[in-house]
């Protein structure tokens, strides 16, 4: 058998340590890819539905006090063309009067109960990608251009559900962090219970003639390949378990595409044993510097 | 006797102090002089300090006071890149034996040789003869937690022995074995001194010692006593003994 510097200076509870980390990994992953997920929900209902407003129109004159007479059409032309008009509107289209009784007869129950119901018109408005700020001036000018309209939708109106999301997604984030300090501080403190089992080894092979810098290097070798060893395993079930709940949610359709992780996020989870591992491997260099220091 | 004492001294303590934290002083104003291809035995009760001496000498321990000097170069000056190197010359044959129990006795023989950069050949043909010399052969894939005392300590010999060291640094080396291995250890080690090797053996065992003829230190109370000058040669007056095996080494002790 040939006894490498590394073989020397290796011990029997790596597998306890690549465990830990492999623990560590799993739950930063998963913290991390929910994180991710949350915000790229959140950004999507921003952009998607916070960039939307729907206008509804009563056709009957005189229903709203003061509201200029005209004939229900004429006032739904003068709103499209008002609404075009506004610097912040990407498209304004009214919704046709079918799509209208198809929104509405699961709540009436019946075709023939649609008939005889005064039904406004209803526009929907897209916004511009930076519109969105200034939807609330918007709604303001309508509230002025046509009294008798609702408008509903619209950053504003979501804003609550949008907080929401940005307080769990900030939660998410103090997750990920604190898992990232913890294996942060797991690993340093493996990697320095691990040198302090072997500090007689490293006297002796100090006292024998090792050149300093190959025990290092051994001790960083060896951490590095535990903490790879344990942070790939955790990884790889992490993305495991993240492709299963992918698979679960394919049914889901909209919901597949909020629960897809996107490449780059893919990247930043990778990341994770990647990092853990050079935490690893540093700890273990300085570490073990700080013991060859204090010898003669 | 081949043997030639040359010139320049292996080692040179001047003024030499030493103590542990804020303790009393252990090695008191020790100046000596280790003369090349010279043995000698380090003499002394237990707590004399002797074994504190050999730990400044191998460097594991640096002087508090006086000045230290190995192979010619001066260790307060020497730069800490290159006291590796020197202590690759020196073999050291710890009280405790200091085995690695995580490698089997070829692996912990040949270990100063890996860490020199030996191949593996060459390896191989410096350690077998030595595990044949040494009674080891049979034991040579055993691991130190399933040795006796005896054998630990001959496998820690083999590894100071292996190195074929300009010093030779011996602590207590024959506590653990018989009278008749003991003498076969001291016979192994001025084999080493006859080819150029410098010993120094700390014991407390009076008796062995004036079984041969070399120079002796007296540590008392950690001053250096030098009780005998290095003889200019002369054989010992111990016949060597019939070779053992390891086998038949005493256990514990």
């Amino acid at each position: 058998m040939k006894a490498s510097l590394a073989a020397v200076l290796s011990d029997g509870d790596g597998r306890f340590v690549a465990g830990l980390m492999g623990v560590l990994v799993f739950l930063a992953v998963i913290a991390t890819a929910a994180m991710l997920l949350i915000g790229g929900v959140a950004d999507r209902w921003r952009v998607e539905l916070g960039g939307r407003l729907t206008v509804q129109l009563p056709l009957e004159p005189g229903i709203a006090p003061g509201a200029p007479p005209a004939t229900p059409e004429a006032r739904v032309e003068t709103a499209l063309a008002l609404l075009r008009a506004q610097p912040e509107v990407a498209r304004a289209e009214r919704v046709p009067e079918a799509r209208l009784a198809a929104l509405l007869q699961p709540w009436i129950g019946s075709a023939e109960g649609l008939q005889g119901l005064a039904l406004p018109a209803v526009i929907e408005v897209e916004l511009r990608p930076d519109g969105h700020d200034r939807a609330a001036g918007l709604r303001e000018r309508l509230r002025v251009d046509l009294p008798d309209a609702a408008v509903d939708g619209g950053p504003a109106m979501l804003m609550p559900a949008l907080r929401l999301m940005r307080g769990i997604e900030g939660l998410a984030i103090l997750v990920v962090l604190v898992l990232a300090a913890t294996l942060a501080t797991a690993v340093v403190y493996a990697t320095r219970a691990r040198l302090a089992r072997r500090q007689e080894t490293v006297e002796m092979l100090h006292l024998l003639g090792a050149e300093e810098a190959g025990i290092v290097d051994a001790l960083a070798r060896g951490a590095l390949r535990t903490a790879l060893i344990g942070g790939g395993s955790g990884f790889a079930l992490g993305a495991l378990t993240l492709l299963a709940f992918g698979r679960l949610a394919a049914a889901g359709g909209q919901v597949q595409d909020d629960l897809a992780l996107p490449l780059g996020a893919w990247a930043a989870i990778a990341a994770l044993p990647l990092a853990a591992a050079a935490i690893a491997a540093l700890t273990a260099r300085i570490a073990a510097r700080r013991v060859l220091q204090d010898l003669p | 006797m081949d043997r030639q004492v040359q010139s320049e001294p292996v080692a040179r303590f001047e003024q030499v102090g030493l103590r542990y934290g804020r303790g009393p002083e252990i090695l008191r104003d020790v100046t000596l002089e280790l003369p090349a291809g010279s043995f000698h035995f380090l003499l002394g009760p237990c707590g004399a300090g002797k074994t504190s001496l050999l730990r400044v000498l191998y460097l594991a321990l640096r002087p508090t006071r006086g000045r230290l000097w190995l192979f010619g170069r001066d260790l307060a000056a020497a730069p800490r890149g290159g006291v590796a190197e020197l202590r690759r010359r020196i073999g050291i044959v710890f009280q405790d034996f200091r085995l690695l129990p995580q490698l089997d006795v070829y692996d912990n023989i040949a270990l100063p040789l890996r860490l020199a950069g030996g191949d593996e050949e060459a390896i191989r043909a410096d350690v077998t003869p030595l595990l044949t010399r040494t009674g080891l052969r049979a034991l040579a894939h055993a691991f130190p937690p399933a040795l006796s005392g005896g054998q630990q300590q001959l496998v820690a010999i083999a590894r100071a022995l292996i190195v074929r060291p300009r010093l030779l640094i011996a602590d207590e080396p024959t506590a653990s074995v018989d009278e008749p291995l003991a003498l076969r250890l001291i016979q192994l080690f001025q084999e080493l001194n006859r080819v150029g090797a410098t010993v120094l053996i700390a014991t407390h065992n009076e008796r062995l010692a004036d079984r041969f003829d070399h120079a002796r230190l007296r540590l008392e109370a950690g001053r250096v006593l030098h009780e005998r000058a290095s003889p200019a040669g002369g054989p010992h007056r111990a016949p060597p003994p019939a070779p053992r095996q390891a086998e038949a080494v005493r256990e514990g002790a």
